[in-house]
């Protein structure tokens, strides 16, 4: 049997509001959740571009002019774009002196609707194994493992396992490695070697349902690896500008864009987030206000027949206090459960629709996340909490009782 | 065992004098029953006496303390050991059914809880069976008998009811001046108010009231 004492009343009395309880938790989840998911589009989104640029790996990326608008959008939203150049590019990019190294991609589209094809519409990216800095690396277990003329190695967000086998225009890859999951859309992209890709486009008359338009010698872009300073290397920007300057058919797509890109593509949906958490919060705090003191108004005679029985005041005050931290961690909760159900669950959705990636949080991270979220609602019940509470301690039982009465 | 001299006491800024020059003493022990017409200052004799308010002048000794000195703190805690307070309205936490009520108490004055014996005191009062139900599913008798066993549960000297058995049924009367009289024999001192003239039997001693002043009856 559960003695009557503090938490006794506040439960018996929470229990007793059932409305005005539900209203005030309502308004706690409102203000808890548009923070907590806020927070979590925030990072997520961040986090998702830094393991994206750190996945692509190459410091600059050059493709055919005007072209990079089209391949930043491919690298944040997974939707394939084609486009070539002349492989000779390569070459002439290399021999800059501020240039490290180089490595020539292909972009291909799988075909939709192929019987010739295991994943439809998807992105192929031909990469050349041995010259390769920025794909391998990121292979689990051995990065220096050779990748055979029929292997692939493929996204996570495509549900494929290593060994299983994969058909694109024809022609079969066995999957050699799974990256890990960037929230990026290179997590929808399939490797495969360059010249299986060539191969594939000379095969897709005779296999594919359609035929794949690539000719030996033509490339999508160039990964660049530019040299230290201290080796006669240039800052990536300076390296562009060089670069572009230099080769007119040529756009040089600096991986940091790609940051600036996200943010620009989620600072409306986080200033709409914000805009309306900063709304519900003043009014959160008024309600929470509004409602503890006129609970406190209406259950004086309760407080004073309290006082009467010995009830110390600071127990008047923790028992209004605790009652509106009680309601506050009910609504924190509530609306991190809320929202951080919706927003993990529809992150895919979400990544699309934001045209960013989204990389969810590590546990120590969604916790931080989440526990700041929780912490501004809480802060928020006992700061409105406060003056009630301190209104109904100091009252004086025998007024409380006859004020009570009236 | 409770001694006020020279107590005066007012509200509406001075306007109304609720108490004036009120002297009382009363034995440990004793059964002092109260008289007077409404708004005579009853109420608020047996509230200052509680503690439960202050008055402007005068001493008010209680159980051997000047409870007038206490902090507040101490106060509370001395009300909630020494003072059984029984009120003339319904008084019963509307939140908690009949048997928390009657032990809730028995926390504020740091006991061990005892559901046996607030049962027990139920039972006394003729509730047995009715230890779940809450304040607005007893009758007012039923209600101020469940307050009666509250005030009596922590085994305070001292015993203040205020009209406790006013507005009641025969039945209710019965039981509550029967649990009254018994803890007074178990040597509570009680100061109980009431209307009834025919109770002034059964106490020790009665005082009258009238416009804020006592009088032996």
């Amino acid at each position: 049997m559960n003695r009557p004492g503090l938490l006794f009343l506040i439960r018996a009395n929470l229990r007793r509001r059932p409305f005005r309880n539900a209203i005030v938790v309502l308004c706690v989840a409102a203000l808890t959740g548009l923070q907590a998911a806020a927070a979590l589009i925030d990072h997520a989104g961040r986090k998702g571009i830094q393991l994206g640029i750190e996945r692509l790996g190459a410091d600059l990326v050059a493709v055919p002019r005007g072209l990079d608008e089209a391949i930043t959008r491919s690298y944040l939203d997974g939707r394939p774009v084609t486009f070539y150049m002349d492989a000779g590019l390569e070459r002439r990019i290399a021999a800059f002196p501020f240039v490290a190294r180089t490595s020539a991609q292909v972009f291909i589209r799988s075909l939709s609707g192929a019987a010739c094809c295991s994943a439809w519409n998807v992105m192929l990216i031909g990469f050349e194994p041995e010259s390769d800095f920025t794909v391998r690396p990121w292979l689990a277990g051995d990065p220096r493992r050779r990748v055979g003329p029929d292997e692939a190695l493929v996204g996570a967000a495509l549900g494929m396992a290593a060994g299983e086998t994969v058909r694109f225009y024809g022609r079969p890859f066995r999957v050699a490695g799974v990256f890990a999951a960037t929230g990026m859309g290179l997590d929808s992209a399939v490797f495969i070697p360059l010249s299986s890709a060539y191969a594939m486009a000379r095969e897709s008359a005779a296999k594919a349902e359609a035929p794949l338009t690539l000719a030996p010698g033509q490339i999508s872009a160039v990964a660049i690896a530019l040299k230290p300073p201290e080796q006669g290397g240039l800052p990536a920007y300076r390296a562009a500008y060089e670069l572009e300057t230099a080769l007119p058919d040529i756009s040089v797509l600096q991986p940091d864009d790609l940051l600036v890109k996200t943010e620009h593509n989620l600072r409306r949906t986080l200033q709409s987030l914000r805009a309306a958490s900063y709304i519900v919060w003043p009014v959160t705090a008024l309600l929470i206000g509004l409602v503890f003191a006129l609970a406190a108004n209406e259950r004086r005679r309760e407080f004073g027949l309290l006082r009467a029985l010995g009830a110390e005041r600071r127990f008047i005050f923790r028992l209004i206090f605790l009652e509106a931290m009680a309601l506050a961690a009910a609504g924190a909760a509530l609306g991190l459960a809320l929202s951080t159900g919706l927003v993990l669950g529809f992150s895919r959705l979400l990544a699309e629709s934001l045209a960013a990636p989204f990389a969810r949080p590590g546990v120590v991270e969604l916790f931080i996340l989440l526990a700041s979220a929780a912490a501004l609602a809480l802060a928020t019940g006992a700061a409105a909490a406060l003056y009630p509470a301190a209104r109904a301690a100091g009252l004086d039982p025998y007024e409380a009782i006859r004020g009570g009465e009236s | 065992m409770i001694r006020l001299v020279g107590v005066s006491k007012s509200y509406g800024g001075g306007r109304i004098r609720a108490l004036s020059d009120v002297s009382l003493e009363a034995a440990a022990g004793s059964f002092v029953v109260i008289t007077g017409p409404s708004g005579s200052g009853k109420t608020t004799l047996l509230h200052v006496i509680g503690g439960m308010t202050r008055p402007e002048r005068g001493e008010v000794q209680v159980a051997g303390k000047s409870i007038l000195l206490l902090p507040v703190p101490e106060l509370s805690a001395f009300r909630a050991r020494a003072i059984g307070m029984i009120f003339q309205l319904p008084s019963l936490l509307p939140h908690l059914d009949a048997l928390d009520n009657v032990r809730l108490p028995l926390y504020f004055a740091g006991r061990t809880d005892d559901p046996t014996a607030a049962r027990a005191l139920l039972r006394a009062a003729g509730l047995e069976g009715r230890e779940a139900a809450f304040g607005h599913e007893l009758s007012a008798g039923q209600e101020r008998r469940v307050a009666v066993a509250r005030a009596l549960i922590v085994g305070a000297p001292i015993i203040l009811a205020d009209e406790p058995t006013g507005d009641l049924d025969p039945d209710s009367e019965a039981a509550i001046m029967k649990m009254l009289t018994e803890a007074n024999g178990r040597g509570a001192t009680i100061i109980m108010t009431t209307h009834n003239p025919a109770l002034r039997s059964r106490a020790g001693r009665s005082l009258a009231m009238k416009d804020g002043r006592l009088s032996e009856d």
